[in-house]
């Protein structure tokens, strides 16, 4: 048999294949790989509570975006090797497109981040779990595209093999963002630091911080009182904040709500934000409504793996309305539940880790519900999470009949103080304010206190030193 | 206990207040609970008192009070924002005093003056806007903050003298329909009592109706010139008042 025989025999009988039977094999393995992989995510995972909101927000599409582009290139790559001659992977570079676009917007985010938050940052909340759920998630899709090939002829088997791998890897990111937020959500997490010395700005002073002349270093406004559609509260603001950084503080957020945050609310607190790019965005961890009824007061919650799981969702949720980390305040409080499982400041420092929040720690309050429920101030401070502590807070409070009572409508007093000592070589130089809600004093009386602040801080520093 | 049913629990503790509601709490949390109870409640005596002193002031304060405690039963705060509380106290002093109806009119004429505070800013026409208004065909754009009002009481005539802390006179019906327009000039919130026939203008204006038209149903309803003569009339008060701020449709201006 001569060689045109040989080839003549081999071919007779082999039916045609189709031209797209590639493009058909291929796409019927990822199908049923993903369908299996999502099945998976739904049974094991679940989907993210505030996927919804997410949806209305850039960053879950600026993540959806990043990883879809590398799983089209990594399946157009598989498409090729999976004929006997792949022909030019040349256009394979486009693959490295988003990974420097995502890489550049890293590096000028860490430029723009303090040193000592720069692993924190590369890692993110759950670098010790993601990686590992991506892998075996992606795995009905990898055996998807395996099956894929034992029907074709690719004969450069690694490369194969290694963009199978990288295509299932990618569509299986592409839909766990639907159900977690993962590492790239610390890029918007960065909280900044700030050492300055602050006031809140409240109507008797008005006139004063409109002249840009207090010697603060910035100021904090109730966000809600600030929440309207114009008129002049909004003029007020933008006025002052041509002067001073803004810190917006919140009383309504309600984060501890078993229903969930208000999406008006939120709608709302971001148009300001927007307009007022603040210093740093807090509220409490309280609740103040639940199913329709308002307290405007901020109610204690019990601290258990329920009510974190719930303050964990609602934070993330707020976070991604604001496009932007908060701060979360300690509170006082006057009703304790028997049924918690942690302390307070056990149960802040996983809402940290869980949500990548930050923590307004009011020191006052601190004294105030330590006194109130019997706890040791000094023991919640030196377990409080003081990387994440961005600003604290100094007041005043009342003795009531049998519990003090959180009123702002004093100096701070002499314990308080001692707390304030205690704690600042743990947080180094740190935004710190004084409050005053009722009984508000002349604006002197108010900056000689914040002179008494920044005293006791230089002392407490430089022995820290 | 779930967080959901605590949170239901401590609601009900708040709004009605009972021993049956406390019970749902170990006995050491009562002290506690008092707390939250007493600052719910004064939290919304302190913000029906802010937003309506002189409402308070002609009804008298235990009179006040009494409605306060029937309002915040029947209307607990459900807003974000306690500013939206008052805005249901109007009406619950309607059906408390419906034989007094200045007082329900008092109370809306400083809800509304508040609520025109921090309405959305707008910026009235300009006088070069003006000149080249093709006022047949021109659809007015009004001021955001302006309210509108039906009243059957002198309550505006009571509230500048109870403002102005000046006797204030005896309440009376109005022999004649009238309204009440509240809006903002510049950061002032301005009211002023009309006529129902230029409510109703502002009203049709506000629908969408052009100038125009507003005019040729005035002229069909009436005496022609009679009716072009109180339109114009109303036009030089809207523009003084500063309660246009556009128009839509084409101007007779070319750039």
């Amino acid at each position: 048999m001569n060689t045109d025989d040989l080839i003549t025999s081999l071919s007779s009988g082999v039916t045609p294949v189709s031209r797209s039977a590639v493009g058909w094999r291929l796409a019927a393995g990822v199908i049923v790989g993903a369908a299996a992989s999502t099945l998976l995510i739904i049974a094991t995972l679940g989907f993210r509570p505030d996927l919804w909101l997410a949806m209305h927000g850039s960053t879950l599409w600026m993540k959806w975006g990043y990883t879809i582009s590398l799983a089209v290139a990594a399946i157009y790559a598989t498409a090729r090797l999976a004929r006997p001659e792949p022909g030019g992977l040349r256009r394979l570079w486009l693959i490295a497109v988003p990974v420097l676009g995502l890489a550049a917007i890293g590096v000028n985010e860490l430029i723009n981040t303090p040193r000592a938050d720069w692993l924190a940052m590369w890692l993110g909340q759950t670098w010790d779990k993601c990686p590992w759920l991506v892998l075996i998630l992606a795995m009905p899709i990898f055996i998807g595209l395996l099956w894929s090939f034992r029907r074709l002829a690719p004969t450069r088997l690694r490369a194969a093999g290694a963009v199978a791998g990288s295509g299932a890897a990618e569509r299986t990111r592409t839909k766990f963002r639907w159900v977690s937020s993962p590492a790239m959500r610390t890029i918007k997490m960065h909280l900044p630091q700030f050492g300055g010395f602050g006031l809140g700005l409240r109507k008797p002073h008005y006139a004063a911080f409109l002249d840009g002349q207090v010697g603060v270093d910035f100021v904090e406004v109730i966000s809600e009182n600030f929440m309207v559609d114009g008129g002049q509260p909004r003029r007020i603001l933008r006025q002052v904040r041509e002067h001073y950084p803004v810190a917006l503080h919140g009383v309504s957020m309600s984060v501890g709500s078993a229903d969930g945050v208000d999406d008006a609310y939120l709608a709302r607190l971001r148009t300001l934000v927007d307009e007022v790019e603040p210093l740093f965005v807090s509220d409490h961890l309280c609740w103040t409504r639940i199913e329709g009824f308002n307290s405007h007061d901020l109610l204690p919650l019990p601290y258990d793996e329920d009510t974190l799981n719930i303050v964990v969702a609602n934070v993330c949720r707020a976070q991604d309305a604001l496009g932007r980390a908060m701060l979360i305040e300690n509170p006082s409080s006057y009703v304790a539940f028997g049924h918690s499982e942690m302390t307070e400041w056990e149960f802040l420092d996983a809402l940290c880790q869980r949500s990548g929040c930050g923590l307004l720690l009011d020191v006052n309050n601190v004294y105030v519900s330590g006194r109130n429920h019997g706890f040791d101030a000094l023991a919640y401070l030196d377990g409080v999470p003081a990387s994440r502590v961005r600003q604290v807070h100094l007041a005043g409070h009342s003795q009531g009949e049998d519990l003090l009572i959180d009123t702002h409508d004093r100096p701070v007093c002499a314990s308080v103080w001692e707390l304030y000592a205690h704690v600042l070589p743990r947080l180094g130089p740190i935004a710190t304010m004084i409050e005053r809600d009722d009984d508000i004093p002349l604006l002197e009386e108010l900056l000689d206190e914040l002179d008494v602040a920044r005293g006791i801080a230089g002392a407490a520093l430089r022995k820290a030193a | 206990m779930t967080l959901l049913a605590l949170q239901r629990d401590f609601r009900d503790w708040l709004h009605v207040g009972e021993d049956r509601q406390a019970a749902c709490f170990p006995p050491s949390a009562r002290p506690g609970l008092a707390v939250y109870q007493n600052n719910f409640r004064g939290q919304i005596a302190a913000c029906l008192g802010e937003s309506f002193p002189v409402t308070r002031s002609w009804l008298g304060g235990e009179a006040f009070h009494k409605a306060i405690v029937v309002h915040a039963e029947r209307t607990p705060p459900s807003s974000w924002t306690l500013d939206a509380y008052p805005c249901d106290f109007p009406h619950t002093l309607g059906r408390l005093y419906p034989d007094d109806r200045e007082v329900a009119e008092l109370a809306w004429l400083e809800l509304a003056l508040a609520e025109a505070f921090v309405a959305a800013d707008a910026v009235p026409i300009s006088a070069d806007a003006l000149a080249c208004i093709d006022w047949e065909h021109a659809v007015l754009e009004l001021a955001p903050s302006l309210q509108i009002q039906p009243i059957s009481t002198n309550a505006p005539a009571i509230w500048s003298a109870l403002a102005g802390e000046t006797s204030p006179p005896a309440a009376e019906q109005l022999t004649e329909p009238a309204a009440l327009l509240i809006w903002r000039q510049g950061e002032r919130s301005r009211f002023r009592t009309t006529d129902r026939a230029e409510a109703d203008a502002l009203s049709l204006i506000r629908s969408g109706s052009s100038f125009g038209a507003l005019c040729t149903g005035l002229a069909e309803a009436s005496d022609g010139d009679l009716a072009t003569a109180a339109a114009a009339s109303w036009l030089a008060q809207w523009i003084t008042d500063e309660l246009i701020i556009g128009t839509k449709g084409e101007t007779t201006c070319t750039a």
